[in-house]
């Protein structure tokens, strides 16, 4: 991954964390799974996202 | 980040042996068209590599690097076939010995190995497009807006970006689909509550009036409130909760959907719809193939240059031009497909949400004929129930709606004939049930209500979770979109930037005020230029060939800059500035001298004279070049390194070839003499082709030499400078006596080379030729035998300062007091 790519991706953690609507967990899942060598199937993120919306259910 | 110090190749290519010695310096390969220079770029790229960029992509299919990669004479023994480099380490400053064999191209040695210089090797194979072709360029310059953004992003190593929004995008797509899926489950789960509670709205106190009036016969607590966690059935016996059919309900359930199947005709508008949409897309089996291969076709238009060949099948055509507008049509094509695809969800999303809700009537009634002993109504049920799903995934894509053509004409639905007599058998069944006891109809009732507002409550909730999954995916697509957005437009306008002044640089004399700019937008990027202040323009609007090559570089300059900072110090410019025009060489060399001093470019070219600039410019020192000629299948190229002129002379005096020494000293003089009348502003009549006699250049070049000289004395004069006075003296003084010699022996290159008197010329009568050239020559160079440029003219046309070379020890001021 290119410095441009990994500064994009920071940027882009700190947004979601300054707009503060998805959770920190999320958010860390998230950069660990956009910045893996092999990038995960939407298929597979949405099951990241489900499962975080599940912890937030009561 | 690597340099070269040498190359050497083995059977490779057209080359059966060569070796070249670079120093890390930059270093250019020159000789005419089929010489065999574009081996070299091969020879270093396969080494780094691997891979022959030539031998893959479009055009050559059957082409292998195993099978073409070796010398033809040797294409039985693909381990003759090697390329070495000598490279250092730019970090350490440590050389090591890298080499591979086109029979092993996936692996290679590097002598000494350590971590170090695989890590600065890596740096160069992470990188392929420091290898640049002409071709490639241009694409960053004429390309579409989309292919151009691809181009640069891959340049960039950006291609993740766009991948990432993808999967981003792809994902709140799913999220999305989900919502329609779980909302669509929430309507049936209301559905079943309005039925069971018999109610049109879900209203709580309609509900809670007759969850009660059962509970108070049954003698239980009036429920006080309406939650999606009551228990409706709280207080029941554990045997009581066992009893789930109630008659009223299960009616109700069962009459629901012979009255939704006796009025399916709410579907009609939407099947209307869809029956024109689906009759077109039949009538014409392309417009399905446009569709698949809408995109596949555009990126095949993006990559059609200049050779009349489909770039995606290989097939020849007549002219690039049909290849181009048969094409286009495709991709028109695709466009109508496009619509008329529009029209097809439209008409079949709605169809979808009204089968799957009958759907879900058709299961609210499955246990009823199943618990009644009804079985071929529970099969025929079942199989309606199959046959909605089928249809439903089908209307979800055009193709699959088209396999449904025959059903939206006649009859989509196709409910079988004897269902609705088995619905309606059903239902007499039910009403025929002996009445249960109150108490036990409203335990029934009691149970069934908590069963559906359990199914309500789970939907619910399951909508809920949809609903917030599908907020996040949005979220965090707007965030990186947004991120991506800001970042992008920083990098472009740096890149902007630094295009705009390499251009200025280039083309100082007449597009000095040039601007350009890029401009990203939804994965496009668009660039316009200025062109002579009249206004922005795509590059290819109004620019010659020649300033969208310099254009082109410039932009690949910028990006490279952009992307490596200052480990930009390796590049392999492989003939990229054959169209650069006659006027702006020497800027070219001096924007690649001033503004990447650490870089080694090794350069191709076809073109003798812009190899001799770019070593009276500086950009090569004088050893730093190799002259490819003769080449022939069974020798390869003929190569001289680093050997200059006086050299091959002497070397032809040797052999008593005075024929060859004549022509080259013919050939060798008019090349330098042209850079010499730019390096001192000669003044030359002017002509069209720019093709001068070395006469014509030789009196000019001379003169105008005296001039700057007496120019040089005045100043001196002026500034009482006794030293400078001196130093000018003695080189007009040397001027005298050189300029006599050379025009003594001015004759005899006029002779040998037009009227082929050198048959009758000896080596001796040759030598003393040579020698008064030389001395000649040597009026225009400084002592420094490190220091290879001519001697320059520097200051604006009319305010001229110096007379220098680049070393500063040739330094004459030609400014008065």
């Amino acid at each position: 991954m290119s410095n441009i790519e990994q500064q994009i991706l920071i940027d882009f953690v700190s947004e979601l964390v300054t707009q503060g609507s998805v959770p920190a967990s999320l958010i860390s899942e998230l950069h660990d799974r956009l910045t893996s060598e092999k990038l995960p199937s939407a298929e597979m993120l949405l099951t990241v996202l489900r499962d975080a919306a599940k912890e937030g259910t009561p | 980040m690597i340099q070269l110090e040498a190359i050497h190749i083995e059977e490779f290519r057209g080359i059966r042996k060569l070796d070249l010695k670079l120093d890390c310096k930059s270093f250019v390969v020159h000789g005419p068209n089929g010489s065999g220079k574009s081996g070299v770029v091969d020879a270093i790229g396969f080494a780094i590599t691997g891979t022959i960029s030539r031998l893959s992509g479009p055009g050559t299919g059957g082409l292998t690097v195993l099978r073409h990669g070796p010398h033809v004479h040797r294409r039985d023994d693909p381990a003759a076939a090697k390329v070495s480099l000598t490279i250092r380490d730019t970090t350490t400053g440590k050389s090591a010995v890298l080499s591979r064999t086109i029979k092993a191209p996936g692996s290679f040695t590097l002598t000494p190995d350590t971590t170090e210089m695989r890590e600065a090797l890596r740096s160069v194979q992470d990188h392929p497009e420091l290898t640049l072709s002409r071709r490639e360029i241009i694409k960053f310059i004429l390309a579409e807006s989309g292919k151009r953004a691809a181009e640069v992003q891959a340049l960039l190593k950006l291609e993740g970006l766009e991948e990432r929004r993808k999967t981003l995008k792809t994902t709140l797509s799913l999220a999305s689909r989900d919502v329609t899926g779980s909302k669509a489950s929430l309507e049936d789960a209301r559905d079943g509550a309005r039925r069971h509670f018999d109610v049109a709205d879900l209203d709580a106190t309609e509900i809670m009036k007759a969850a009660n009036k059962r509970r108070d016969l049954l003698k239980l607590t009036p429920l006080q409130e309406l939650s999606l966690d009551t228990d409706f059935k709280q207080g029941l016996e554990q045997e009581e909760t066992q009893t789930t059919f109630n008659k009223a309900s299960a009616t109700r359930d069962v009459e629901a959907l012979v009255k939704a199947l006796a009025h399916s005709e709410v579907m009609n508008d939407n099947i209307a719809a869809l029956r024109p949409a689906l009759s077109d897309l039949a009538s014409d089996v392309t417009i399905l193939e446009a569709l698949q291969q809408r995109e596949f076709v555009a990126s095949g238009l993006d990559l059609v240059i200049d050779a009349a060949v489909c770039p995606l099948c290989d097939t020849a055509w007549e002219n690039v031009d049909a290849l181009r507008q048969h094409l286009q049509e495709k991709i028109a094509r695709s466009d109508a497909a496009a619509a008329l695809q529009k029209k097809i969800m439209t008409a079949g999303t709605a169809l979808i949400a009204q089968i799957r809700s009958l759907r879900g009537l058709v299961r609210a009634t499955q246990p009823h004929a199943l618990a009644h002993g009804d079985v071929p109504l529970q099969l025929a049920l079942e199989q309606v129930y199959e046959d909605f799903l089928t249809v439903e995934t089908a209307l979800g894509s055009p193709q699959g709606a088209l396999g449904q053509k025959e059903r939206v004409d006649s009859d989509l639905l196709r409910i079988p004939a004897d269902l609705q007599d088995g619905l309606a058998g059903l239902i007499r069944t039910l009403r025929a049930l002996p009445d249960n006891s109150a108490r036990v109809d409203a335990q029934s009732y009691l149970v069934l209500a908590d069963e559906r507002w359990s199914q309500l409550r789970l939907a619910k909730a399951k909508y809920g979770r949809s609903m917030a999954v599908k907020s996040s995916a949005q979220t965090i697509y707007d965030a990186y979109c947004k991120s991506v957005d800001t970042a992008l437009t920083n990098l472009y306008e740096t890149v902007e930037g630094s295009f705009s002044e390499f251009y200025r640089q280039i083309n100082s004399d007449d597009e000095a005020a040039f601007k350009a700019e890029l401009g990203p937008s939804s994965g496009k990027l668009d660039l316009v230029v200025d062109f002579y202040g009249l206004g922005m323009f795509p590059p290819g609007a109004y620019h010659s060939e020649g300033h969208q090559d310099g254009m082109g570089v410039c932009l690949y300059l910028a990006l490279v800059k952009q992307l490596l900072g200052d480990s930009f110090r390796f590049a392999v410019l492989d003939d990229v500035v054959m169209s650069v025009d006659s006027n702006h060489r020497r800027q070219f060399c001096e924007l690649l001298k001033e503004r990447f001093p650490d870089v080694q470019f090794v350069i191709t070219t076809h073109d003798e004279i812009w190899a001799k600039q770019m070593q009276s410019s500086g950009l090569i020192s004088r050893t730093g070049h190799a002259r490819f000629y003769g080449w022939n299948v069974n020798e390869g190229p003929a190569a001289e390194q680093g050997v200059d002129l006086w050299d091959r002379i002497d070397a032809d005096l040797a052999k008593d070839d005075v024929a060859g020494a004549a022509h080259k000293l013919r050939r060798g003089l008019e090349a330098i003499m042209t850079d010499l009348a730019e390096a001192l502003r000669a003044r030359v009549a002017y002509k069209g082709d720019a093709k001068y006699e070395l006469g014509e250049l030789l009196g000019s070049v001379t003169g105008r030499h005296g001039d700057w000289l007496s120019k040089a004395a005045k100043s001196a004069n002026s500034w009482g400078n006794a030293a400078a006075k001196q130093s000018v003296e003695e080189l007009k003084d040397s001027r005298s006596k050189a300029v006599l010699a050379q025009q003594n022996e001015n004759w005899a290159v006029n002779a040998l080379v037009h009227y082929n008197e050198w048959a009758s010329m000896s080596k001796a009568d040759f030598v003393p030729v040579v020698k008064a050239w030389r001395q000649f020559l040597e009026l225009f160079q400084c002592d420094n035998a490190a220091c290879e440029s001519w001697i320059y003219v520097s200051g604006a046309a009319g305010k001229e300062e110096t007379l220098r070379c680049d070393c500063g020890v040739y330094n004459l001021n030609l400014v008065g007091k």
